[in-house]
């Protein structure tokens, strides 16, 4: 039925062109503020009441007093340790009311725990993405398609030529190259929150059953993600491996953890990357490593589009990432569409690398 | 075209030769045939396929794409055949199943038959990039340009005969130049499963003879009773003149047959039977041979008459291979009495027989080897008189030795770093000091190929850059090296008077003032 109303732009819900939600939702230092509500989504700085959409450092700071977020979300804050002095759970599609503000929690298929937020104030819904993706994920509830007048989108991978090819068949050139280098460690460098475990379950579902080794700083999130039901299979603490045991086997690590001593002691290891920026050939070389695989937490430029026009807004704003070509492709579908130029989300590598994990 | 896309991605990333080698392999195994031999040739850039022009591209990007679109994603890749090739808008029918995308095969046989002109190349480029998953697109928009780094003839000789031990290197380089793409006839060969492609006559590169490197002092020589030739400034080649008719050969140590720019040679008179010379190409100036004007000459597939008149090319043959018949066994003796005989029957014309000299004694060693120096030859080649053609060595039994000069050395400072934006190259212009004191550029040499030499390079070179100019960086003091070479030959169009000859890298100085380099004067004299 859905389907059908995505299809005639009708989603049973008025159409309200001409109000503006800046009246009562908008961009501030500290992050977007909804001002009936007294409260900040994702505050880049300490606020007194935030929603926080996932448990990413750039989006989840510490600090906070009270922290409206998903169950699984407070959880992944807590192994984090950026834990509110006070959190309230909201379970998904359930909702709450602060200030005459509706606000409830919908799936964003990002990270385990990652929702959208729906906001409604006198009869107008704007919906915060967070961040998102509509790529199966088999780590994650799949991204709820939530109507409403105003989007609030990501942009990371707002360019044509950002595509994800399916993360099944990355991991396909994965297990490939550990059949055609079986003497040589895999190491993936993959965030500690969400990447890692996809890959790890991914793994699982392609058939692979050896021990996967984690390094030290993915031990408690992947320990997180097995207590809510998501069976990552054997995991072994690198910090205890004998550089011989690791010749054949898959080897996670974040990123930046590249530079440490017990890695130097691996013989020739097959460094491998997983992240949607790889697709692009230059910044594929340029990480160093011998194995890029497009996995990406994010929309691609296709899911961005798609999810725009499904939601049947009429206004788009876009929080971060490549906002130009999303804005110009809005406008050309007849929605106003503007960037909020909120800074502090992380979009580059360097950034990245420096908040020691978040998206790609 | 998806395997082959996937094996060019691997090659782009892979750290080192045998990473490089294994995926060869691996490809070659899986992929049939005509796949494979087209994969191959244009591997070893012999596919007769040239990538699609700028131009073009953008008349392919304007018939679907937009164009505001177009130019965010070229501004954030880089390159426009990528951007377009990524950014492609496929039909929504178009899905990510792989399965039915077309193979290399088709594609190069799809745009082999488009209409000429560049309409029909555009409408099979669309058709294709439609069927085509993102990375077979930059792919297919890329065809022809030149493989990854470290890509070489040597290496896929390597890894071919790896996939099927039956065949070594040597044999399939034996045979290398007188392949054709797709190679079908080839592979069958390779694998056992068919006859040799070249049939029962010498083939395009006879198996080259290596010489050994000289022992230490210079005892041996006179003791071993080796005979001397100059090691001239030349290209090693080898002359094939086939008896009845035909033309001539001439094929590189690469196995590259390069006859066609060499319309000297294609004038010979005809011999008897057909018969395979070793020598080498130089054009004369004065005693020696000039490097720079012989490589000017290689580069012109079809010289002009211009050309032809500034650089006139000699075959300073110094071996005889085959004569009717495979004369390798024969020691060096026995094939240099039959290569005088046949020089005589040839006559006066650009095909010259190398000088040799005998050496009785350690006096005439040492003279002649200062003679090789001053009279601008690259050092002496010694040779044995009992050797057959493809001995080993001075310590594995009688054969050649190659005796350069000691090299000369010279400490310079980085002045540039180019990175091949195609294929990642690097490399590294050094500079010495003119009178005034500035640098003035001397040689480009490649970059070392260790990964994280390479990585340091770039990253310092990041950091220091004064200018770009696409993809050349001009950088900031604080870089050197110390770079071995023969000789320095003058080059009176260069602004520092001079060319290196073979160049070599020894070590990089991270801490290098740019007041240290060796000024031009200095590095000029040394070869005087």
């Amino acid at each position: 039925m859905k389907q059908q109303a995505a299809a005639t732009g009708d989603y049973g819900i008025a159409r309200l062109a001409g109000r503006d939600p800046a009246r009562w939702i908008y961009p501030t230092p500290v992050g977007l503020y909804v001002e009936p509500a007294g409260l900040y989504i994702d505050p880049m700085r300490v606020a007194e009441r935030a929603i926080v959409t996932h448990g990413h450092s750039d989006h989840a700071r510490g600090g906070h007093r009270h922290v409206l977020a998903t169950p699984e979300t407070l959880a992944v804050m807590g192994v984090r340790k950026v834990k509110p002095k006070s959190g309230q759970a909201l379970a998904s599609g359930e909702s709450v009311t602060v200030g005459g503000v509706r606000i409830s929690l919908h799936p964003a298929g990002h990270v385990l725990g990652s929702a959208q937020v729906r906001l409604e104030w006198q009869g107008e819904v704007v919906v915060v993405s967070g961040d998102y993706k509509r790529a199966a994920d088999p780590t994650c509830a799949p991204f709820e398609l939530v109507p409403c007048h105003t989007f609030v989108t990501e942009a990371t991978f707002g360019l044509p030529v950002y595509r994800h090819p399916p993360a099944e068949a990355e991991i396909g050139r994965l297990l490939a190259s550990l059949t055609l280098f079986p003497e040589r460690a895999h190491l993936v460098g993959a965030y500690s929150l969400g990447k890692a475990q996809r890959v790890i379950r991914l793994l699982r579902l392609a058939g692979h059953e050896r021990p996967i080794w984690v390094h030290q700083a993915l031990w408690e999130m992947c320990a997180l993600y097995q207590s809510v039901g998501i069976d990552l299979g054997e995991l072994r603490l690198l910090a205890d491996a004998r550089p011989a045991e690791l010749a054949g086997e898959v080897l996670l690590a974040p990123p930046n953890a590249s530079a440490e001593g017990w890695l130097a002691a691996l013989p020739e290891p097959v460094r491998a990357v997983a992240s949607g920026w790889v697709r692009v050939r230059k910044r594929a070389t340029q990480q160093g490593a011998e194995l890029a695989l497009v996995i990406s937490d994010h929309a691609d430029w296709d899911e961005l589009r798609q999810t725009i026009v499904e939601t049947g807004c009429e206004r788009l704003w876009v929080t971060h990432g490549e906002e130009a070509a999303l804005i110009h492709f809005a406008r050309q579908r007849g929605i106003e569409a503007r960037a909020l130029s909120l800074v502090g989300y992380s979009d580059g590598e360097d950034e990245k690398a420096e908040a020691g994990e978040g998206d790609a | 075209m998806i395997a082959f896309t996937r094996l060019l991605e691997a090659l782009v990333l892979a750290p080192s030769a045998e990473a490089r080698r294994r995926h060869l392999v691996a490809y070659f195994a899986a992929t049939p045939d005509p796949d494979r031999g087209w994969a191959l040739a244009l591997l070893a850039r012999r596919a007769p396929v040239k990538p699609p022009t700028a131009p073009l591209i953008r008349r392919l990007a304007a018939r679907r794409l937009d164009p505001v679109l177009l130019a965010l994603a070229h501004e954030h890749v880089g390159d426009l055949a990528e951007a377009v090739a990524l950014g492609w808008e496929r039909p929504q029918s178009a899905g990510d199943d792989t399965s039915s995308a077309p193979g290399l095969a088709d594609c190069l046989s799809l745009l082999a038959d488009a209409a000429t002109g560049s309409e029909g190349q555009l409408s099979v480029l669309e058709a294709l990039l439609d069927r085509l998953p993102a990375g077979a697109r930059r792919v297919l928009l890329r065809l022809g340009a030149p493989p990854p780094v470290g890509v070489t003839p040597e290496l896929l000789q390597e890894a071919l005969a790896l996939l099927a031990p039956l065949r070594s290197a040597a044999d399939i380089r034996a045979i290398w130049s007188a392949l054709e793409p797709p190679f079908v006839p080839f592979f069958a060969w390779l694998e056992g499963r068919g006859p040799s492609p070249a049939g029962n006559r010498p083939v395009g590169l006879i198996e080259p003879m290596r010489a050994a490197a000289p022992p230490a002092g210079e005892a041996w020589v006179v003791a071993g009773g080796y005979v001397a030739e100059w090691k001239l400034a030349g290209i090693r080649a080898q002359l094939r003149l086939a008896g009845e008719g035909g033309a001539p050969r001439l094929h590189l140590m690469s196995g590259e047959d390069v006859a066609p720019r060499f319309p000297e040679l294609q004038a010979l008179p005809l011999q008897g039977a057909e018969s395979v010379v070793e020598g080498l190409l130089i054009v004369r100036t004065g005693g020696g041979g000039d490097l720079a004007a012989i490589q000017r000459r290689l580069a012109r597939a079809r010289p002009n008459a211009a050309l032809l008149a500034e650089a006139p090319v000699s075959f300073v043959a110094f071996d005889l291979l085959w004569q009717g018949d495979d004369l390798r066994a024969l020691p060096f003796a026995g094939r240099r009495q039959r290569l005088e005989a046949w020089g005589r029957a040839l006559g006066e014309g650009p095909v010259e027989i190398a000088g040799q000299f005998t050496l009785p004694d350690a006096a005439s060693v040492a003279a002649l080897r200062r003679q090789a120096r001053s009279a601008g030859h690259r050092g002496l080649m010694l040779k044995h008189p009992t050797a057959g053609y493809g001995s080993a060595g001075p310590d594995g039994g009688p054969g050649w030795v190659d005796w350069p000069h000691d090299p000369l050395t010279t400490r310079l400072a980085l002045l540039y770093l180019q990175r091949d934006p195609a294929n990642g190259a690097l490399e590294l212009t050094f500079a010495g000091r003119d009178r005034d004191g500035t640098l003035v550029p001397v040689c480009r040499v490649a970059a070392p190929p260790e990964k994280p030499v390479r990585q340091a390079l770039e990253a310092w070179a990041r950091a220091h850059t004064v200018e770009k100019f696409g993809p050349v960086r001009s950088l900031g003091p604080g870089l050197g090296g110390t770079l071995a070479f023969q000789s320095a030959e003058p080059a009176p169009r260069r602004r520092c008077g001079f060319t290196l000859s073979e160049p070599v890298l020894l070590s990089l100085d991270w801490d290098f003032l740019p007041q240290a380099a060796d000024s031009l004067v200095q590095i000029g004299a040394l070869t005087d």
